[in-house]
């Protein structure tokens, strides 16, 4: 069994947009039409938000004075392929936002996916299999009995940052704890198993973004995530 | 011999998760509220106290059944392979089908004409030569699924206004008649 993207977030910070909430609704009142849903927060105030939500594609997007967020779920290719949910509607708001006159520059982007990974093994022994693969023997030994455990690798430099934290996997309790949940858990599939579970972050402040950044990216994150599975 | 009970809500249920569980918070809440009142007052036996518990239990599932249909009027699961939402231009229309220039790859100009059922474009006004629409295609092995959406404010036209070929060679003396052999 391939790993499963239980959820990810694209995420686009640009310079605030004071007047956002009065012109943001004729950006995407066309955009309506597209989404299932469509809800309003903080309503009439500096830091309105719209949020698109597209529940039969499993994705949302979520424009407001400061960022445009995508938040999506399953096989990532499926968002990499030309004219994507990505690429249609999602670039093509940021578009119509960049040609605001109100509209300062792109800062900085952000992507979030969290996998998980089955592994054929007993809940009890899950833990100490994660040690026995990651950790020196000195360290599992600091408390009397280690029941849960995590790492986090970073790489950081001025301009981007890359995080990888990953632990064991102990079935849909451990998708609750965090704070990016699955857009539609039911369309997920069986996730209640245990296995190793991995949240990859990657943040660069950038001017200007493209569909193929976005690409990039995904093939960045799914080339670390199959090494960390190899370790795992 | 009189005893106190306490009676544990949704045990397995932390408050971080109600959110996602619970449409209503505040039902359960009022239900928590009105049976602490009795924890305070009443002293329940053993047995009324699970016959109580269990009745939650069975609350709990129906409100979170009914949130979960409330969203959707179908609750749909299914997983697509691709999903596409193509930029296009309608080129020509019969009484039978619609042909559309259809933006494939929008870096690269690519362009694909693609004809559909004119069923597909009945919720378009005006279908004519020249209009925008965006078709969401959505595969998977054996399945397809087209949907037709007016591209007004969406569909970016200028992406459309390529200089074709021949157009390309205007001024280019090209057609000039050759004087010399």
């Amino acid at each position: 069994m391939s790993s499963i993207t239980t959820v990810f977030q694209f995420e686009i910070r640009y310079n605030h947009i004071l007047n956002f909430s009065q012109i943001a609704r004729k950006i995407l009142s066309p955009y309506v039409r597209l989404a299932d849903s469509i809800s309003i927060d903080k309503q009439n105030t500096i830091e309105e938000r719209i949020i698109l939500d597209f529940a039969e594609d499993n994705y949302k997007i979520t424009v407001s004075w400061d960022r445009i967020i995508i938040n999506g779920q399953g096989e990532l290719n499926v968002y990499t392929n030309n004219n994507s949910p990505i690429e249609t509607p999602f670039f093509n708001i940021l578009e119509s936002i960049k040609k605001l006159d109100e509209f300062g520059s792109i800062l900085n982007i952000l992507f979030v996916s969290n996998q998980i990974n089955k592994i054929k093994i007993k809940e009890n022994k899950l833990t100490n299999n994660f040690l026995s693969k990651t950790i020196n023997d000195n360290v599992c030994d600091i408390l009397e009995k280690t029941t849960d455990a995590s790492i986090i690798l970073q790489n950081k430099d001025t301009y981007s940052e890359q995080t990888i934290t990953f632990g064991p996997y102990f079935g849909l309790i451990d998708l609750n704890r965090r704070p990016l949940k699955p857009i539609n858990i039911n369309s997920l599939g069986d996730l209640d198993f245990n296995g190793s579970f991995s949240e990859y972050k990657y943040y660069k402040s950038i001017s200007k973004v493209k569909f193929d950044d976005f690409i990039k990216i995904v093939k960045d994150s799914n080339d670390i995530i199959n090494k960390l599975w190899k370790v795992l | 011999m009189e005893s106190t009970l306490e009676i544990a809500f949704a045990p397995k249920i932390q408050d971080n998760q109600e959110d996602s569980f619970f449409s209503s918070i505040t039902e359960m809440k009022s239900l928590k509220s009105n049976v602490s009142s009795l924890k305070s007052n009443v002293l329940l036996s053993e047995s009324t106290a699970s016959l109580i518990e269990s009745f939650f239990k069975v609350e709990d599932s129906l409100s979170f059944s009914e949130s979960l249909f409330n969203k959707r009027d179908v609750l749909l699961n299914e997983t697509w392979d691709i999903s596409e939402n193509v930029q296009g231009k309608i080129v020509s229309t019969n009484n039978n089908s619609i042909s559309v220039d259809c933006l494939v790859d929008i870096e690269t100009q690519t362009f694909q004409y693609r004809s559909f059922p004119i069923q597909l474009f009945e919720n378009i006004d005006d279908l004519s030569e020249g209009k925008l629409v965006l078709i969401k295609t959505k595969m998977k092995k054996g399945s397809i699924r087209i949907d037709v959406y007016p591209g007004t404010g969406i569909v970016n036209e200028k992406l459309f206004k390529i200089k074709s070929n021949w157009e390309a060679l205007e001024n280019s003396n090209l057609d000039e008649k050759l004087t010399e052999w």
